[in-house]
């Protein structure tokens, strides 16, 4: 017997509705999976970003605020480069690569360090490192190296030539056809005045500071830094600050950066710090090499030794210089008015108007600051002890006092 | 009813039966169904007998009409009648003779090629009256002069079943299982629609039916398990045969439903969604009688496959110790036990699909007695196939399409004579069927319009039209297929880096297939009927078809070269069967058939010299004879009927055969590759005994034992031996034998069909070292007999109609329930397509299984606004009892879950996953950073590795449906 209620037109359309709206795939599909985002692990004032046990370095943050840059040896799913430029996002997550165009997984063998984001959020700074002289001159196997004085320990190979690059994110053509800065970096020249017996000349070897603590402790000298409207970057090539416009082409030396290094452009474009290394001490070598009592190399070497580190700001113009006392690595505050700096093994600040630097609280074993757009955090690199590699932090710019 | 009755004699004797008191006077009619051994026909026949009601005298020059078919004859000398080219379905006879009250039959239904049996009294009428109208019923219980074992679906019913697809209905019949029909393989059975004989040729043992047809399309189905008639080529085991519905000469019909379990909850919800609908009716702008009938299924799929654990997981209840301490281990560690079942899902993912068929029929008068039928059937089939490597890839999955196209022209003449008729049947049919299977495109479901949960475009797939470009250019082109990319991927799983090379979540699967087949053919069949009950059917066919093969199973791979093959095999054939009323009631059905088929392709005999000269294929003929008897047991009047059948039987293997195997053949650059085109015919000798009886007027019974020596199976055979590893041979022999039973029963209201069959298939297999060819029968080779990859020892079914489903229109409700279960294979299934691993052993048989159907339904009388219209409301559920049927094995352990040694196996395949993976690693996930200190250490990726493998070996696919419930509405206009 049919139910009086579909005889009637409002409970047949009513049905008919049904039917359809629900046929008409009301309900969804299966959800694939979702893997979800990574745990967020900025709790607190400090909060560590990479967990790599290779070398972090050299933190700095994007324009925006939300991204930090740095570099690390390639490994795992990365190319295996020496140096691969890499963001992540301030807060913890997935880094990747910044620029995977040119550092493709199938490895290409470049050493790309010290990346620096220009203020357009557009381009990107950054050098690549020639690998260093595999060869020291006068040494090498059946040559009987001898020298006076006689205890002169051999040096390592040092650097010898640094790229600075600026590249626009994205682009597909060869970082080569990049607008570049070749930096020669001084250390090694044929000095073809003195040729003793029958050879060419003699190699001269100088060990600046600058050298050295790129050599042993890692310092990144030539850290490139853009001026707040992003036409120009300070480089050092060891010995002095450059000034180089990348559209012209052309890089000038930065009058009173002598023996200055890793330059850092403040953000009203008043100044550049930058640490200056002090050279003293130095030790004079000369060496000749013997092979079947043949002589067959000589060499003229001069060691420095690394004094004290020094805090400097200069005009762009070189028109003045001022210097801020001990500390290396500067990094500014967004207002121009600080500088954040290494200095006795972990992370200060100091006014530019000549207040007492006062070290940042939970910046232990920190170097290379950087300070984000909005002033608030501090990224840096820290040393894990016991790994002898640097991680990147972040934390509070005002410190993290009792951070673990 | 008033006046002169019919009534359905089922069983009855052909001669006049005696007449119940019951029954009025002046007409009685006694309806038989009678046929050759089997039919592959759309129409069909009717003889009969007209007597003086008073006086049991013939009544000559009465004249017999079929109603609304423009056939009618006039009774000879005897009183004698035959009516040929009957168009199947329920039909009105009326009998006319001056002097005598007319006499109309109605309800008289007629089957595709078989004979219907009536004998009618009319009464003297000195004066013109009125004439009598009578009801018959349908299919009689018992047929004993039929001799072959059939089971017969009249459309009716096919409506009513709770089914999704046609298959669904095929495997009611005793005897049917899995797409195994008594005992034989996937393909060892041929479709026949409309008398049109059709088979993939191609690859029938891997795909089974060539085309899908609507149920509701359907005027009939009769599935055939033995006694084949000789019309009946390329079929070792069974015959299915269609009968399309036509449109109705006078009015339009039409019924539309929509099923759908969107309604359903979560646990019961698989996303489906099925319309269909269908009408017919007279079309007479394109020519007197002419008819037109349109049919449309469309069924939209979330989980076009589901199981019945959904997305299902090891458990420890699914594997032996110590696995199942492993898993437990795994489930009670705090840190490890997120990673069991991480993702589990009461559907599958990545099945979404859909199907559409198309049916359309036109019939139209021709000149004189010449009828036109003209058809086409198209499908569209496509899903995604879930695999489980692929589970947790977002983007790329495998999946299929298969479309199809069959178009055909029939032009039927038939002439009457008095106590004769002859029917001439020519058709011609064009065939294309196109299948693909690849990397589905993502951008396929962006976007997509969707109706009713039915998706309206095809499925794009990855590199498609690079796929189907010339294959030289493809060779040129030295490329992998664009768009494919090595599979890969240390993230997107609940594993993170853990799943790398378990899981895949980049790249995409590496296979791109297709196949297409094709053919265009003729056949002509001429039957002669005399009224004394001999008929005499001959016939010729032929068809020309065009099989290519594509397949790169490294598709991603720039060096990798497709097998590709394209070729024009030819089959040709001939028949002659004569049935003989020889005996009062004794039917003897002789026939033969004479069957050939050509590969069409030309090859080198040996493969390892690329000098030798090629061969051209030759024909390969059979000749098969065929003997059918059927009759009443004396003395039982009728209710007792036995038949026996004796035959050869033959197929030409699949084509794909003639093409290599799959093993060690995928990067070869000959890509004209042949595997072995010498195959021949697979063959087998079948012989049947059957008895049925009448228990009671209601209810009858059957038996039937049976026994087929198989000889000449394909079967794959490593045969290091010779000069071409890993082909495919016809060396293997075998036998099939068990017995069926049967049960009938109809009363008001109440339908029953029930079937149980115990079968045995048993072979002997060439082997890896040891090849059948070689196999000596002097003893020195021991003969391994095992059984068969298809040897299911029991099945049974029924199927119960109540109500309105009976087909009794007194009831507001019907419903159908209908279950099938059976005992399991042998383990070794894939032995079936003929892949034998080396090894012989099957020791273990797949569990029992079961499924409860079921299809309510409720009148709703008139549907307002249309007052030809009467809707119902349709609840169908499958499965409802929620039966976890295990349909697969694991053939390491015998259970659907794996060996601890395969997991581990698993596990410790090489990643290239270096550790530790720090926390900003795009590898790091920190579900497998237990302790959370931002770092993946080796042990902590061990173990993740481990959990990883458990859940890729998931037993999903192990599990057959799920419960099912749907629920719509159907509306039908006459």
């Amino acid at each position: 017997m049919t139910a009086r209620w579909v005889r009637s037109w409002p409970g047949v359309a009513l049905v008919l509705l049904a039917v359809a709206g629900t046929a008409a795939g009301c309900r969804d599909e299966v959800d694939p999976f979702v893997p979800g985002d990574p745990p967020d692990r900025a709790r607190g004032a400090r909060w560590r970003l990479t967990y790599s046990v290779e070398d972090d370095r050299a933190p700095v943050w994007g324009p925006d605020g939300e991204t930090v840059y740095y570099h690390r040896p390639g490994s795992g799913a990365l190319p295996p480069d020496r140096g691969v430029l890499m963001s992540v996002p301030y807060r913890g997550g997935t880094a990747s690569r910044a620029l995977p165009e040119v550092q493709r997984a199938s490895g290409t063998r470049r050493w790309l360090v010290t990346p620096a984001p220009a203020p357009d959020g557009e381009r990107i700074a950054f050098a690549a490192v020639s690998l260093p002289y595999d060869l020291v001159p006068c040494e090498a196997a059946d040559v009987v190296t001898i020298c006076d004085p006689t205890d002169w320990i051999p040096a390592v190979p040092m650097a010898r030539k640094v790229d600075i690059h600026v590249r626009r994110f994205g682009a597909n053509r060869p970082v080569e056809d990049d607008p570049g800065l070749a930096l020669p970096v001084p250390g090694r020249s044929f000095d073809r005045s003195d040729a003793p017996g029958l050879l060419q000349g003699t190699w001269v070897v100088e060990d600046h500071p600058f050298q050295k603590v790129w050599r042993e402790e890692g310092t990144l000298f030539f850290r490139p830094s853009w001026s707040p409207d992003g036409e120009r970057l300070a480089v050092s090539d060891g010995l002095v600050i450059r000034i180089w416009e990348p559209a012209a082409g052309e890089a000038r030396v930065l009058p009173g950066s002598e023996e200055g290094i890793s330059p850092a452009w403040s953000p009203d474009g008043e100044w550049i710090a930058f640490s200056r290394l002090q050279r003293i001490a130095p030790v004079s070598t000369r060496c000749i090499g013997l092979w079947n009592g043949i002589l067959v190399c000589s060499k003229r070497q001069t060691d420095w030794s690394v004094g004290s580190r020094t805090l400097v700001l200069v005009r762009p113009d070189g028109s003045e210089v001022r210097e801020l006392g001990p500390g290396e690595e500067p990094a500014w505050g967004p207002a121009g008015e600080t500088v954040y700096y290494r200095r006795e093994g972990r992370v200060w600040r100091v006014g530019v108007d000549g207040a007492e630097p006062e070290p940042i609280p939970g910046s232990e074993g920190g170097r290379e600051p950087a300070v984000s757009p909005d002033g608030r955090w501090l990224a840096f690199s820290r040393l894990a002890p016991e790994e002898g590699q640097h991680d990147v932090w972040v934390m509070a710019a005002g410190g993290a006092e009792g951070a673990p | 009813m008033s006046g002169p009755a019919c009534r359905v004699s089922a069983g009855a004797r052909r001669t006049r039966v005696a007449r119940p008191a019951v029954l009025l006077p002046a007409v009685a009619a006694a309806v038989l169904a009678a046929a050759l051994p089997a039919a592959a026909q759309t129409t069909g026949s009717v003889r009969g007998r007209v007597v003086d009601e008073e006086t049991g005298g013939p009544l000559s020059s009465a004249t017999v009409e079929v109603l609304d078919a423009g056939i009618r004859t006039l009774t000879d000398d005897e009183g004698r009648f035959v009516l040929a080219a009957v168009p199947a379905g329920p039909r009105t006879l009326r009998f006319e003779l001056i002097g005598y009250r007319s006499h109309e039959m109605e309800g008289l239904h007629v089957r595709g090629g078989r004979t219907v049996e009536v004998e009618v009294s009319l009464r003297s009428a000195p004066v013109p009256v009125e004439g009598v109208v009578a009801e018959v019923d349908r299919v009689p219980l018992i047929e004993p002069e039929i001799s072959a074992t059939h089971e017969v679906v009249v459309g009716d019913e096919l409506e009513e079943l709770p089914v999704d697809a046609i298959e669904g209905a095929v495997e009611l019949t005793p005897g049917v299982s899995g797409g195994h029909f008594r005992g034989g393989r996937v393909g060892q059975e041929v479709y026949v629609i409309d008398g049109l004989e059709l088979k993939n040729r191609l690859e029938a043992s891997t795909q089974g039916a060539v085309m899908e047809v609507s149920p509701t399309s359907l005027e009939e189905l009769e599935v055939t398990t033995g006694g084949f008639g000789a019309e009946y080529g390329s079929a070792l085991s069974g015959v299915v045969s269609y009968v399309t519905r036509r449109g109705n000469r006078h009015r339009w019909r039409a019924r539309a439903s929509l099923l759908t379990d969107q309604w359903a909850p979560d646990a019961l919800f698989t996303g489906f969604s099925g319309l269909s609908a269908s009408a017919g009716g007279p079309v007479p702008f394109l020519g007197e009688d002419a008819t037109l009938f349109a049919d449309v299924l469309a069924q939209g799929m979330v989980d076009s496959d589901p199981r019945a654990r959904g997305l299902a997981c090891l458990r420890p209840g699914d594997v032996r110790e110590p696995l199942a301490g492993e898993i437990r281990r795994v489930r009670e560690d705090r840190a490890l036990s997120s990673l069991h079942c991480p993702y589990t899902p009461e559907r599958l993912p990545h099945q979404r699909g859909e199907k559409l068929i198309g049916f359309l029929r036109f019939d139209r008068s021709l000149f004189g007695s010449a009828d036109l039928t003209a058809t086409l059937l198209t499908n569209r089939v496509q899903r995604e196939l879930y695999t489980p490597e692929f589970k947790y890839h977002r983007e790329h999955q495998l999946g299929q399409r298969s479309k199809g196209a069959l178009a055909t022209v029939t032009v039927d003449w038939n002439r009457h004579l008095r106590g004769s008729a002859w029917h001439v049947t020519l058709r011609a049919a064009a065939m294309r069927l196109d299948r693909y299977l690849g990397v589905v495109d993502p951008s396929t479901f962006d976007g997509r319009a969707r109706v009713a949960g039915f998706g309206l475009g095809d499925f794009r797939f990855v590199g498609e039209d690079f796929v189907r470009s010339p294959i030289d250019e493809q060779l040129d082109a030295g490329t992998g297929v664009p768009g494919y990319a090595a599979p890969g991927g240390a993230t997107g799983s609940p594993f993170g880096p853990a799943a790398e090379g378990i899981f895949f979540t980049e790249g995409t699967p590496t296979l791109a297939n297709r196949t297409r087949s094709e053919f265009v053919g003729s056949d002509l069949v001429a039957e002669y009927y005399s009224a004394d009950g001999h008929v005499v059917r001959g016939g010729v066919s032929g068809k020309l078809h065009r099989a290519e093969s594509y397949e790169r199973v490294l598709a991603h791979l720039p060096g990798s070269a497709p097998n590709y093959a394209l070729f024009y095999p030819g089959v040709a054939s001939g028949f002659l069967e004569v049935r003989l009323a020889a005996l009062e009631d004794v039917t003897v059905n002789l026939g033969g058939r004479v069957e050939a088929f050509r590969p069409g392709l030309t090859f080198r005999r040996d493969r390892s010299d690329f000098l030798a000269p090629e061969v051209d294929t030759d024909w390969e003929l059979t000749v098969m004879p065929r003997i059918g008897v059927s009759a009443p047991v004396p003395g039982t009047e009728g209710r007792t009927a036995f038949r026996f059948n004796y035959g050869l039987v033959s197929q030409p293997p699949d084509f794909r055969f003639f093409l290599d195997t799959t093993l060690g053949d995928s990067l070869r650059t000959d890509i004209r590759r042949q595997g072995n085109p010498e195959l021949t015919f697979e063959e087998a000798t079948a012989y049947e005994l059957g008895v049925s009886h009448v228990l009671t007027p209601g209810l009858a019974a059957g038996v039937t034992f049976f026994r087929k020596d198989l000889t000449n199976l394909v079967t794959g055979s490593l045969s290091f031996s010779e000069t071409a590893p890993g082909q495919f041979t016809t060396g293997d022999f075998g036998t099939v034998q068990g017995a069926e039973l049967t049960l009938r029963g109809r009363w008001p209201g109440l339908r029953i069909r029930a079937g149980y069959a115990l079968q045995k298939a048993e072979g002997v297999a060439s082997t890896a070292f040891d090849p059948v060819d070689t196999l000596a029968t002097d003893g020195s080779s021991e003969r391994v007999e095992f059984p068969l990859a298809f040897d299911r020892r029991h099945s049974a079914d029924i199927a119960v109609f109540v109500g309105r489903a009976a087909g009794d229109p007194g009831w507001g409700w019907g419903a159908a329930v209908t279950s099938t279960v059976q005992s399991g294979f042998p383990l070794d299934r894939e032995l079936a397509a003929g892949e034998i691993d080396g090894r012989l052993s099957v020791d273990a048989y797949l569990p029992w299984t079961w499924t409860v159907d079921v299809r309510l339904s409720r009148e709703l009388g008139t549907l307002p606004g249309c007052g030809g219209c009467r809707w119902r409301a349709v609840v169908d559920g499958r499965n409802i009892l929620g039966r976890e049927n295990v349909i697969a094995l694991r053939r390491e352990t015998g259970e659907v879950g794996p060996s601890i040694a395969r997991v581990r196996a698993l596990a410790a395949r090489e990643s290239g996953v270096a550790t530790p993976i720090p926390f900003e690693s795009p590898e790091y996930s920190a579900r497998i950073d237990f302790d959370s200190d931002g770092r993946i250490t080796a042990g902590e990726l061990r173990d993740a590795r481990f959990a990883a493998a458990l859940d890729r070996l998931d037993p999903s696919l192990f599990y057959g449906e799920p419960r099912q419930v749907r629920i719509g509405l159907e509306v039908t206009f006459r």
